[in-house]
């Protein structure tokens, strides 16, 4: 169970790192020096590139669920910081608050307005440990650690689109596909689909994206 | 020379050696003249019991001084072992101020993974992981198998517009969350939560209070410490084995522990190895302080180089007893070679006595041993007939023991009466003795020896009445400071799980044993609270329960129930916005016929380690355990309420002390009844003269009478060993009376008394060395030994004289 929530969450860190990329590639702003590399390894070559200079991410994201079970999508809105090498915060702020944050060893979580936040060991929730290790990759464009875990398809080369086949029979059970979606001018990752066997599915778009500015301390306290 | 007696009656006394035990005479005749053929066969014997002895394996086992057979207590004993730790290794993990939990688990975890064969055969630090769709699928078949009268008005009470939509609410939000994709499923089949009251009843088989899962391992309330539980094929009883085990622990500590985590362990091996290395310390202390100090009182009271000729009998008795029980039994226990210095002491009285027999140079040898065999012989017969009444207890190390003493008495008379006259007549050299001068060393004012006598005795006889009966083996056990307080850490870390009643619910297989179970469940909870019972019965009944449980669920959906339900998750769930057919799996599930429940389903879940603690199968039975808080209300319940289930065995500490002590009150008393009986005959065969029959009996009575006073006012109490020491005074104390009264009444030596007070002293040394162990067995038996021949003593050499009649001195 916790192994799903933390794909869930990892990929929201996909689309961080993929969306520092493309930061970086607006930042640029300079042709490329050579022809680019086609397929998958063309993609991979780009993400690798710019990650490299990211340091800090702070974005908001729009998240909807679409369940055969409820008759409306639930949409939920939050928002998400991380300053490298190893501080994160992840929220929702409606409808109802929660999240967690960690920084470096330090950790705490919350659930409601009302509940105060907890603190816990990194090392002793093995779930955000993993959450933690993914963005590690991702952020070091660690591709042949991530690719243990999926098969990757390229959909689409301009505006890059990717989708992850999970390749763990457990993970196989809830997970069909998860569909990574760039922006076609500013390669930015605009948006996250996670497809469920049976058909129910998670859209999370990304919105606001800054780079490279710093967030406040206080957010990882 | 002092004679005390009439001339009238040595004349009768000889005729009656005469008679009776001219055989000695006459064997001592014949060896005076084929010495070399005695001495060759002694040395034969002894070089056979050399031999024996080369291949001797003591063994420094628990197990003899613990109960065995058919009787209540044995049974019960053998019950306890069964307990669900009884034969586990615990160890605690406690975190250091640096350590995380995470860390901490990680320890246990490597620990555990290097606990192998051959001296653990498994080890967990938490239940075994599960699948993550196990557990769910578990509780909601479990549901109907399990739905008890109490959960069916419970859940009616669910069934209310109210609670559907609380209830709907957490599911709703449940589905919104980050787990939402791996809890729909569950909240499809179970919208209104009723798996809540599958996991309330697990609480029924945490048997360890103090204890929480993190990360499916073992952690304690405050979560500092974790708690690793491993098995082991070495038997408990095994003290060289659990030797091995706990050191290769102990490596495998050092190994894979840090400095900063602290590890406790806790297990009866540790017990065993620790009272068997204190038996073994014992053992060289006892006897070789014994061995030193009656050598020196013999030879500080012969003053002669045969006193070595004295001592080489006890000696030679302890090599030839202990051969000859190894003839009888495959190993001896280290207990009863700790009682080789109660033997030497008791042994080496018919010796002495003997040599200061043979100091009269006015009659033949042949002549005095005739005459000496008469009270050596009646002595040491009737010390074996009452050591024989030890063959009646249920502890197989006093049966031991029994067949030990007898066969060193046994030998010691042989030696004694053949053997040893030859030698200190044969070989040259003078047979001297202390006190050759001082001919009134034991003449005290007749009166006032009575008057002490009476006086001491009526006050131990009013102290007596505040002897105790001690029942509890724990008493027995050797533990060590160091294991005291890891016990006390236990207890304070994970609470008191060691201490509970256990009952045994018995059938001839799984299913009537469970049926069993289920009874004794529904009993108790009827007479304290249910959540103190540790029990299978509640998430593992029997079939016969199961399908009545199933018959409770469908009838209880099929009379409305499901309509009502169908209704109420529509009308709020489509309030809260749940689609029509969200919850259709769960009314697929109450259409179907659930499964019964099968103990691989408890494997599935991580619960077999639990499982196997509480089901044991035997050979032809099958037992099913449930704990409970060992009070006297449960135990009374057990002993006494005619309704309780039948086919249910209570066994507890608390029980079992009681068991035992009224073991011991019905034993202390059998072994009194029986010992007095045997050597009234006795020494009633030998005298044929009621005066100096009840004279003879003076130091049993004394002796008894004084340890019991004394122990009385000490406040120390009898236990299941120094029980013992009752056969020990009873026989010494006959054999010191028949010495004197046998020395007053026939005339001897005034000598004589000087041997009874050496053998006293010797027997005195000899079990009291017992008192320097440091095994609380051996020390209790030194003591309470002890007191009884500070009666014992005295009373031989002071009172019966005084009783006798006039002497001639006065």
């Amino acid at each position: 169970m916790k192994k799903i929530v933390i794909i869930f969450v990892v990929f929201c860190f996909i689309i961080s790192a993929s969306s520092m990329v493309c930061a970086q590639e607006q930042q640029a702003l300079q042709p490329p020096p050579k022809e680019p590399l086609k397929g998958k390894a063309g993609a991979f070559a780009r993400i690798e590139k710019t990650v490299s200079i990211i340091n800090a991410v702070a974005s908001e994201f729009r998240q909807e669920r679409r369940l055969a079970m409820l008759k409306e999508p639930v949409v939920s809105s939050g928002r998400f910081y991380y300053e490298k090498p190893d501080k994160l915060r992840w929220e929702f702020i409606s409808p109802d608050p929660s999240g967690f944050l960690v920084n470096g060893k330090f950790a705490k979580q919350w659930k409601g307005k009302n509940n105060p936040p907890e603190a816990f060991d990194l090392q002793q929730n093995p779930v955000i440990r993993l959450i933690v290790d993914q963005l590690m990759a991702w952020t070091k464009a660690d591709f042949a650690w991530i690719e243990q875990r999926y098969v990757i398809f390229v959909v689409k080369e301009n505006p890059i689109v990717l989708k992850l086949v999970p390749r763990s029979s457990k993970e196989k059970k809830y997970i069909d596909q998860i569909l990574i979606s760039f922006e076609a001018d500013t390669h930015y990752t605009s948006a996250v689909d996670i497809i469920e066997k049976g058909g129910d599915s998670t859209h999370i778009r990304f919105l606001n994206m800054i780079i490279n500015n710093s967030p406040q301390k206080e957010l990882f306290e | 020379m002092t004679e005390y007696d009439t001339n009238k009656e040595r004349n009768s006394g000889d005729a009656q050696v005469k008679s009776v035990f001219s055989f000695f005479q006459v064997l001592y005749d014949f060896f005076a003249r084929r010495r070399i053929l005695l001495y060759v066969l002694t040395f034969a014997v002894i070089v056979i019991a050399a031999l024996i002895l080369r291949n001797i394996t003591m063994n420094e086992d628990i197990a003899p001084l613990l109960p065995d057979g058919e009787n209540e207590a044995a049974r019960d004993f053998a019950l306890l072992q069964k307990a669900p730790f009884a034969d586990k290794i615990l160890i605690s993990l406690k975190a250091g101020q640096s350590t995380s939990k995470q860390s901490l688990v990680d320890t246990a975890e490597r620990l555990t993974q290097a606990m192998s064969q051959p001296y653990f055969t498994g080890a967990v630090s938490g239940p075994a992981s599960s699948s993550l769709e196990a557990i769910p699928q578990w509780l909601m078949n479990a549901l109907p198998n399990t739905f008890t009268i109490k959960d069916q008005s419970a859940m009616e009470e669910i069934l209310t517009p109210e609670i559907v939509r609380d209830r709907l609410k957490k599911a709703h939000a449940q589905l919104t969350s980050q787990e939402g994709m791996m809890l729909k499923p569950l909240v499809q089949i179970d919208p209104l939560d009723l798996k809540g009251f599958v996991l309330g009843k697990l609480s029924h088989v945490n048997i360890i209070p103090g204890m929480q899962l993190h990360d499916n391992h073992f952690i304690s309330d405050d979560g500092k410490n974790t708690l690793v539980i491993a098995r082991t094929p070495v038997k408990i009883t095994d003290s060289k084995g659990s030797k091995e085990m706990l050191g290769q622990l102990r490596e495998l500590i050092k190994k894979f522990v840090p400095a900063d985590v602290e590890a406790s362990t806790l297990s009866a091996y540790a017990y065993t190895m620790a009272n068997a290395e204190a038996i073994k310390g014992d053992l060289v202390l006892i006897l070789g302080s014994s061995s030193v100090a009656i050598f020196l009182l013999i030879m500080y009271f012969l003053r002669s180089w045969k006193g070595i000729l004295v001592f080489l009998v006890p000696s030679s008795v302890l090599c030839l007893a202990t051969a000859g029980t190894l003839l009888i039994y495959d190993s001896v226990s280290a207990v009863t070679i700790a009682f080789g210095s109660v033997l030497l002491g008791i042994s080496d009285d018919y010796p002495i006595l003997v040599y200061f027999a043979l100091s009269n140079k006015e009659r033949s040898a042949g002549n005095i041993v005739g005459a000496v065999a008469r009270p050596v012989l009646f002595g040491g017969m009737t010390t074996i007939i009452t050591f024989s009444v030890m063959l009646l207890s249920n502890l197989p190390g006093q049966r031991q023991l029994a067949i030990f003493c007898m066969i060193g008495v046994a030998v010691s008379l042989i030696f004694s009466l053949i053997v040893l006259p030859q030698l200190l007549q044969g070989l040259p050299g003078e047979k001297r003795y202390f006190g050759n001068k001082p001919r009134g060393m034991f003449i005290l004012p007749r009166k006032w020896v009575v008057f002490c006598w009476i006086g001491i005795s009526v006050l131990c006889l009013w102290q007596a009445g505040s002897l105790h009966f001690n029942g509890d083996l724990r008493i027995l056990n050797m533990v060590p400071e160091e294991m005291k307080k890891t016990e006390q850490y236990f207890a304070k870390t994970w609470g008191n799980f060691q201490d509970n009643a256990i009952l045994f619910a018995e059938g001839k297989d799984l299913q009537s044993s469970l049926q069993t179970n289920d009874r004794l469940f529904a009993y108790l909870s009827e007479k304290m609270p249910a959540d103190k019972i540790i029990s299978l019965a509640p998430i593992f009944p029997s079939e016969k329960t199961e399908a009545s449980n199933r018959q409770r669920w469908k009838g209880f959906w099929a009379q409305g129930n499901e309509r009502l339900a169908n209704r109420l998750l529509a009308d709020e769930g489509g309030k809260l916005g749940f689609s029509s057919t969200a919850f259709m799996p769960f009314f697929d599930m109450l259409k179907k016929e659930p499964r019964p429940l099968a103990a691989n389903d408890l494997t599935a879940i991580g619960l077999d380690e639990l499982y196997n603690s509480l089901v044991l199968r035997e050979k032809d039975k099958v037992l099913t355990l449930t704990l409970a808080p060992d009070t006297e209300e449960i135990v009374g319940l057990f002993d006494k309420d005619k309704n309780r289930p039948e086919g249910v065995r209570l066994v507890s500490q608390g029980r079992f002390r009681s068991i035992i002590s009224k073991a011991l009150v019905d034993n202390f008393f059998r072994y009194i009844i029986f010992a007095l009986v045997v050597i009234i005959i006795s020494v009633s065969i030998l005298f044929r003269n009621l005066k100096k029959t009840i004279l003879a009996l003076m130091p049993v009575a004394t002796g008894l009478i004084f340890m019991l006073g004394a122990m009385g006012l000490l406040g120390v109490e009898f236990n299941l060993f120094n029980i013992v020491a009752t056969i020990l005074v009873i026989g010494l104390g006959v054999d010191l009376g028949i010495f004197m009264v046998c020395n007053l009444s026939e005339g001897y030596e005034h000598t004589a008394n000087l041997g009874i007070l050496l053998g006293g002293l010797t027997s005195f040394v000899g079990l009291g060395a017992l008192i320097l162990a440091r095994h609380p067995a051996l020390s209790s038996i030194g003591t309470t030994v002890m007191l009884g021949l500070c009666g014992v003593i005295p009373s031989a050499l002071f009172v019966i004289p005084a009783l006798y009649g006039k002497r001639d001195e006065e």
